[in-house]
């Protein structure tokens, strides 16, 4: 190894990027809101029963933390949300495919994922709840149906964002229909099925805590709407930082899982 | 023996919205004999690459036949390997899986296939990059796998459609003599296009000159240089006279491209 030796009192010019740096302000951040928020509370500039404080949302999460109806609650939510999300991703991934690789299909579904992508979700659940009740049944079809729909679309987009040279690669070294759908098509929307799966992960949450808040009997948005109404606002607040913070491990999980598929790409 | 029998190609395409037709090549003749080295020219939109693709079999003309070896030739074969312009190698494969892929279409054995090209990725001068993706490699090294994928499927007529386009100048020297070389060492019959006058003459026995729109040839130039040709040829007088041929050639083209008759008259 050679070490550079530079005239003295040289400039250097440094990377820009701290990590360190990152973590430390990040941390600093998040630690100074709460202590802005227990001290706002504290001092009595708020009442406490529209925003809680930390202390008592620490509080709260420990007694919930070491009750049984939470953990029901935690169940509930993430076993609608897991289910729901990895049927959605296998159901939209087929219909992703199958669209973009067979025109005439996509010709059919394309009306349908249009029309899904510019009404609201939510709109569907007064019908979903027509048929199939106020169950788990409705909502783990409503996070379906979400789910669903940003993969297939995000699927549909990769397979036709392939680009025409790697195909025509494949038909001039005489590649099957089969071995061309393997080895260029879906390789080649990976990228983009993975941005679906990541949207759908989140939206499907999303769906999995509305539905309880419309037609639960538990879960955490149940949870959280049912402690809204009795003015409980430490348990409130503690459920929405749950979620975001399921929110976040969800995220990185499938973030490690994009980069794992996609170490070709520099 | 005549490797590669291009007769009356012709290709006419329909406009999408208007459906107005225009012909892109025009009855485009050729033969080319084994082992011989033969470029076309011809300036941007003359169907030099279509005629390519039809040789190559992805796309059939709209009249005129190909033969390959007295065989007619209506789809891609192993008889035909095609070097693509840059950037057609999968991204998500390494250059060993790229460089084996035509073997593998065709069912030979992953391992098998690969151990069949390892010499190949030598031969091109890659050999400690056989599991780098094509990302981690440069645009000249690209087109080094590109050109041992094409040759693994062992094929009788090699195609090339503008590879060294994309680079720059000095590494698109040096690449040419190394095909030569390669072509040396595998003597297979080459069809190769490039809007470059000195690579065509560098590199081919015969430079073929295209017309603009639609494609016919115009000129058949051989090329009487000695081989082995050092880079240093490109500044002897008859490489400069060759230059002037074909350019002279392409002239008329690229002006009736660039200011056609009706423009001119107004000028």
């Amino acid at each position: 190894m050679s070490t550079a030796v530079e005239p003295p009192g040289s400039a250097v010019r440094r990377s820009r990027y701290r990590p360190t740096a990152r973590l430390m302000y990040g941390v600093a951040g998040v630690l100074g809101l709460l202590g802005l928020w227990e001290g706002v509370s504290r001092a009595g500039l708020v009442q406490t029963v529209l925003i809680s404080r930390p202390s008592d949302v620490a509080v709260t999460a420990y007694q919930e933390l070491t009750s049984g109806p939470f953990w029901g609650n935690v169940e509930s939510t993430l076993s609608v949300w897991i289910v729901g999300f990895l049927l959605a991703s296998a159901i939209g991934i087929v219909i992703g495919l199958v669209s973009g690789v067979f025109r005439y299909v996509r010709y059919v579904t394309d009306p349908f994922l249009n029309a899904t992508n510019v009404a609201p979700d939510l709109a569907f659940v007064p019908l979903l709840i027509l048929w199939f009740g106020i169950g788990f049944r409705f909502r783990l079809v409503l996070v379906l149906f979400i789910g669903t729909f940003y993969v297939a679309i995000n699927t549909l987009a990769g397979v036709k964002s392939t680009e025409g040279r790697w195909l025509r690669v494949a038909k001039s070294f005489g590649a099957s229909r089969m071995r061309t759908f393997r080895t260029v098509l879906v390789p080649g929307s990976l990228p983009y099925i993975m941005t679906g799966l990541r949207q759908a992960a989140s939206r499907c949450l999303i769906g999995a805590v509305a539905s309880e808040f419309i037609a639960g009997n538990k879960g955490l948005g149940f949870m959280i709407s049912l402690a809204g109404s009795f003015l409980q606002t430490s348990t409130v607040m503690f459920g929405i930082l749950l979620l975001a913070l399921l929110g976040i491990i969800v995220s990185e999980i499938v973030g490690r899982l994009e980069r794992r598929f996609d170490s070709w790409r520099i | 023996m005549p490797s590669l029998v291009i007769s009356d190609v012709t290709m006419i395409y329909e406009r999408p919205r208007t459906h107005e037709r225009f012909r892109a090549i025009d009855r485009v003749s050729m033969t080319i004999d084994e082992s011989s080295f033969v470029t076309i020219i011809g300036p941007s939109g003359c169907g030099k690459s279509t005629l390519l693709a039809i040789v190559d079999g992805l796309i059939a003309p709209s009249a005129g036949t190909i033969e390959v070896e007295g065989r007619p030739i209506t789809a891609p074969g192993p008889d035909r390997g095609m070097v693509f312009q840059e950037a057609s190698l999968l991204p998500w494969y390494t250059t060993l899986e790229n460089c084996a892929y035509g073997l593998e279409s065709q069912g030979v054995p992953k391992k098998e296939a690969q151990q069949r090209v390892l010499p190949l990725i030598e031969m091109v001068g890659l050999k400690g990059f056989e599991h780098n993706y094509p990302a981690e490699l440069s645009i000249g090294m690209q087109q080094r796998a590109n050109v041992a994928r094409a040759l693994a499927v062992d094929p009788e007529i090699l195609l090339m459609d503008e590879p060294f386009a994309a680079l720059d100048a000095q590494t698109r020297e040096l690449m040419q003599s190394e095909l030569l070389r390669i072509w040396d060492q595998t003597r297979k019959t080459v069809l190769f296009i490039t809007h470059q006058l000195d690579e065509a003459i560098y590199l081919s026995d015969r430079v073929l000159v295209m017309s603009g729109r639609p494609g016919r040839i115009i000129d058949d130039v051989p090329i009487p240089l000695e081989r082995p040709r050092p880079l240093d040829i490109k500044r002897t007088p008859i490489f400069a006279e060759l230059e002037q041929r074909l350019w002279d050639d392409l002239r008329r083209e690229i002006e009736e491209e660039v200011a056609p008759a009706g423009a001119r008259e107004q000028w």
